[in-house]
């Protein structure tokens, strides 16, 4: 389970020491917020480790509290990348809608010591709809583009990869726990191994792919 | 058994949903392969039109050029001659001829050059025997002959470009040579045609009233001409000015390795 659970980190690690390496020469500029985005994911996935472990308790609180950043820090992404206000628009409304229901939810729903998992899959089929209207645009565009030059299409895919894998498991989450048919958490473990190795492997190449792409062509 | 149904359901739908995923990313993107081959033959067919439009468009404005020098000839230039042949017979026919018949016929005569000059420049044929070089160094000795300014031109012995693209330099160089002299104000203006290892680069750098580089470029016909016909020769051409300092024109063209 540790093996695991440390197997887990060494995704997240390469994505950050990819950022940081590349800092500078990010493009476009705001790829580099993910150097936040990163530590603060490594920061919470430590952290809740360490509490589940050492003090023995649930440590969803803290899940919760990463989840609603993250989401936004995702929101924030999209609405750089597209360059059409009317795209902007429905990014922000999404964001506005996603950060109401999850505060919804804490407060009058599941509560902030139980894992939000309504307003993970309200978050989660938000992020898939950002990436579908994101392949959408490149899909339509009528400019000549690589799309694996595109840090975009990168983290796109790796949002779409893993939010799409982990809805059903996430959506099941709370009848998986109270069944305890995963006491133990392998299925948990293996699944969103599986998926942070797919999610920060696209974010590391959208971080080299300007560097990489550009020797190569 | 449930259990392990369920955690069968949950790992099967998982990874049907992340290979549907899968499978609509390899789509768009064997999908925008094409349409890039697609936008790529639509852009080199736009640039083929473009270019066949502007060699049609220059080819209309030499035998324009070639028509207009005809008509000087021929006509304004035939009359000019008949006006000074009256003047001199009234000249010989008075007693004692007055002084301003004496500038009129003399003003006739510079008039009747200018014309034959300017008729020359504008006959392709003309030009087609002569180089850039000697074309130019006519027109800036007819310049220089007014008085009104001074020009300098300083080149190589040759020039190691093909005559129809020595007729379409001379052109633009004409152009911007013109620009100077009617709007500039200038006191002198200096040519310069130089080689480097693959490309000629030529100066006209003159000493006037400068102009706001950007407005006139967008809006000036004859910068847009002069612009046009820099890349028909496949070179750049670069104007570098602003009010009161004078203006400079780069004109940077490849020159082919046969020609070296």
């Amino acid at each position: 389970m540790k093996t695991i659970i440390i197997i887990g980190f060494i995704p997240t690690l390469i994505s950050l020491l990819t950022v940081i390496i590349f800092y500078k020469k990010l493009q476009p500029k705001w790829l580099q917020l993910f150097f936040y985005a990163l530590v603060f994911t490594l920061a919470s996935d430590i952290v809740s480790a360490f509490y589940s472990q050492y003090f023995k308790k649930s440590n969803h609180f803290i899940i919760n509290i990463y989840l609603i950043v993250n989401f936004s820090f995702y929101f924030l992404i999209f609405s750089k990348a597209f360059e059409t206000k009317k795209l902007k628009k429905i990014i922000y409304t999404t964001f506005i809608i996603y950060l109401l229901f999850a505060l919804y939810d804490i407060i009058f729903i599941e509560g902030f010591y139980y894992f939000n998992t309504y307003s993970y899959c309200l978050g989660g089929i938000l992020i898939v709809i950002c990436c579908l209207l994101y392949f959408m645009w490149l899909f339509t565009s009528d400019r000549l583009m690589n799309y694996f030059t595109l840090p975009m299409f990168w983290i796109s895919t790796g949002l779409l990869f893993f939010y799409v894998g982990s809805l059903v498991l996430m959506s099941l989450m709370g009848y998986i726990i109270e069944n305890h048919l995963d006491p133990a958490g392998h299925i948990y473990q293996f699944i969103m191994v599986t998926l942070n190795v797919l999610l920060y492997g696209s974010f590391t190449i959208s971080f080299l792919c300007n560097q990489v792409w550009k020797k190569t062509r | 058994m449930e259990k392990n149904q369920v955690i069968f359901a949950v790992l099967f739908a998982t990874a049907v949903l992340v290979l549907l995923a899968g499978f609509l990313l390899f789509f768009l993107v064997r999908y925008r392969s094409r349409s890039n081959q697609y936008i790529r033959e639509r852009e080199n067919l736009k640039k083929e039109f473009e270019q066949t439009l502007l060699q049609s468009r220059v080819e209309v404005q030499e035998n324009t050029f070639a028509t207009l020098g005809q008509e000087l000839h021929d006509n304004i230039g035939q009359l000019l001659v008949s006006a000074k042949a009256l003047i001199g017979v009234t000249q010989r026919n008075l007693p004692c001829s007055p002084e301003t018949l004496n500038i009129a016929e003399e003003t006739l005569g510079k008039a009747i050059n200018e014309v034959r000059s300017l008729s020359k420049s504008l006959d392709k044929e003309w030009l087609q025997q002569f180089d850039f070089i000697n074309n130019l160094q006519t027109e800036v000795n007819r310049i220089n002959a007014a008085k009104t300014l001074q020009i300098n031109f300083s080149h190589p012995e040759k020039l190691l470009l093909q005559p129809e693209e020595q007729i379409i330099l001379f052109r633009i160089v004409q152009e911007a040579i013109q620009n100077s002299v009617k709007h500039s104000h200038a006191q002198q203006i200096d040519i310069s045609a130089s080689h480097s290892v693959s490309s000629l680069i030529i100066s006209i750098i003159d000493n006037g009233k400068g102009f706001e580089k950007d407005l006139m470029i967008s809006s000036g016909l004859g910068l847009k001409n002069m612009k046009h016909r820099t890349q028909l020769l496949g070179g750049t051409i670069e104007w570098i000015s602003s009010p009161g300092n004078g203006s400079t024109v780069i004109l940077k063209l490849p020159v082919k390795k046969s020609e070296q």
